[in-house]
């Protein structure tokens, strides 16, 4: 079967697409500079991107479109690919959910996290990150105990169309220096002598 | 089944309940005479409370005066989530905590995490730092303090009546001595990034029980491994000389039934043929014991072995939404713990098998 797919690059909303290069059958990919989204990826069930940079903060993400809005989105691509001129800005955005986590363990491409929640009282939960959603500096940061901030959301594009983002932050919370160490093991010696030991 | 309004045990009968897996997991047994104790502890997100508070209180049991001996066999928020609520209750209980909890750097480590805790939100150690917080309070005119379990150690003893005890079977001279090792290198973090203080698990010194009450003994595995080495762990006590003698009729599997924990001897040697084995599930970790193989095992040792729960389940409506708010960036969202199960065997002297009820979501192997 024909490869009938093709690969995009969008240049803002103001210049048109241009198709890049070929890819599987039933996905095209699309570079966006969007404000949260630097690329995306077009397929039968939705539209995701991966790996947006915003600052320090990479995010990734997937849309969940309805059947209508993935025949609009293939016509939009149709037309793109066509050469024609497409809006895709979003026009804002809307936190559904704050966590802050600390990583358990880290495995090859993904680290198991302990997700407190910031903003409602929705459960703590265990999950497992995939370690591309952190941003290449901060990868030397994920290792077992190191804390980061974790935000999903909703974006509407100028399109209409409503998108999910996510962004992970790793927290930089400085070294421990060996006064402070010092200072706390003081403190420890001397809450363990008002103590007796049965 | 549910556990309000049922009665409690009669004087001369033994009771071992077990909860979880929650957010950890608690055993509770009735050493005769109305005296209880409690190890470890165990919350659920969803129903909220102390499932052993909640169960004793639910018999009638005045926790204030008849809790006698409450343990923390080692020292995750995981595995004892709630256990400050424990010792606030039972105001009259003895506390015991393993023999490394009295070390130096322990304390030291405990400083470092409240440290951290000032600007994380979590940390590991918040429920030790709040029972030295009541133990300190409580204390009135004398040095607050907690028994330090070790091996060969009798923790809890009653003379008067049914005769019962509690002896601790580890950890070894040799584990605690690993340990002060282990929280050494925990606090080398000096010029290293400030996070939460590493809570890799200290199940090396784990505290392991066991218990006497009449002519029935109870053995409590706690998170206990098999080693590491000949000196730690149940390697140690299986060819411990100077641990109790006798067989237990009762097992509480270690450390959730996984194989870190396995070791013939424990059933070779230390327990009757065919006991009556219970354990908790783990569901923290990505394939949580025990897993077929551990249940496999497990079976080949007794044809009575109840969980309190399966070790997956399904998600409750709350996690989906947390997980479909993650789908892009996170997969394998789950509860930490879930909603704890209860296993409950009970025996009078004059019975020779142990009666056995669950309550769901716990169940038979």
């Amino acid at each position: 079967m024909a490869n009938t797919s093709t690969s995009l690059s969008f240049d803002g909303g103001q210049s048109p697409v241009v198709p890049v290069e070929a890819e599987s059958r039933d996905k095209l990919k699309y570079k966006s500079v969007e404000r949260f989204l630097a690329r995306r990826v077009f397929s039968p069930d939705g539209v995701e991107w991966t790996r947006t940079r915003l600052g320090s903060t990479t995010m990734t993400g997937r849309v969940a479109l309805r059947p209508s809005d993935i025949q609009r989105a293939a016509r939009s691509v149709t037309g793109a690919a066509a050469g024609q001129p497409r809006a895709t800005d979003n026009s804002g955005t809307q936190v559904l959910q704050r966590w802050e986590g600390i990583v358990r363990e880290v495995h090859g491409s993904y680290f198991e996290a302990l997700l407190t929640p910031m903003s409602d009282g929705s459960p703590e939960v265990i999950a497992d990150v995939s370690l591309d959603a952190v941003g290449d500096s901060d990868v030397e940061l994920v290792r077992p105990g190191a804390t980061f901030y974790l935000q999903a959301g909703r974006a509407r594009l100028r399109t209409g169309m409503t998108v999910a983002y996510s962004s992970v932050i790793m927290r930089r919370l400085g070294n421990w220096y060996q006064e402070d160490l010092d200072l706390l093991r003081e403190r420890g010696a001397k809450r363990r002598s008002k103590f007796e030991f049965r | 089944m549910n556990v309000a309004g049922l009665p409690g045990p009669a004087d001369d009968e033994i009771e071992v309940s077990l909860f979880g897996p929650g957010k950890g997991e608690s055993c509770v047994v009735h050493l005769g005479d109305g005296d209880w104790m409690i190890v470890d502890s165990c919350t659920s997100q969803r129903r909220g409370g102390n499932s052993a508070l909640v169960y004793l209180q639910g018999l009638g049991v005045d926790v204030g005066s008849q809790v006698k001996l409450i343990v923390a066999t080692h020292a995750h928020d995981d595995h004892i989530s709630g256990l400050a609520d424990i010792v606030e209750a039972c105001g009259s209980a003895e506390v015991v905590l393993p023999a490394a909890a009295s070390l130096e750097e322990f304390f030291t480590l405990l400083e470092v995490d409240e440290h951290a805790e000032e600007y994380l939100r979590v940390s590991a150690y918040s429920q030790y730092r709040r029972v030295f917080d009541i133990l300190e309070r409580r204390a009135v005119g004398t040095l607050p303090g907690f028994t330090r379990a070790i091996a060969d150690r009798v923790l809890w003893r009653r003379n008067i009546g049914l005769r019962a005890e509690v002896h601790a079977l580890a950890p070894s001279d040799e584990a605690v001595t690993q340990s002060l090792d282990e929280f050494a290198e925990l606090l080398q973090l000096d010029g290293r990034p400030r996070g939460q203080v590493s809570n890799k698990d200290p199940n090396t010194f784990s505290v392991a029980l066991w218990v006497v009450v009449g002519d029935d003994r109870i053995l409590l595995g706690g998170d206990l491994y098999s080693g590491p080495g000949p000196d730690c762990g149940w390697n140690a006590i299986v060819t411990s000389t100077t641990r109790p003698p006798g067989r237990a009729s009762v097992y509480k599997v270690a450390h959730h039934g996984s194989k870190t924990s396995h070791h013939p001897g424990i059933w070779n040697d230390l327990l009757d043929p065919d006991p009556v084995a219970i354990l908790a599930p783990f569901r923290g970790s990505k394939s949580p014991p025990p897993t077929p193989a551990d249940e496999h095992v497990l079976r080949g040792h007794s044809s009575r072995v109840f969980l309190t729960a399966s070790s997956s389940a399904s998600q409750p409506s709350s996690v989906r939404r947390v997980a479909a708010n993650l789908g892009h960036v996170a997969t394998n969202v789950r509860e930490v713990g879930g909603i704890p199960g209860h296993i409950r065997a009970r025996k009078t002297p004059l019975e020779t098998e142990w009666s056995v009820e669950l309550v769901r979501p716990a169940r038979a192997l």
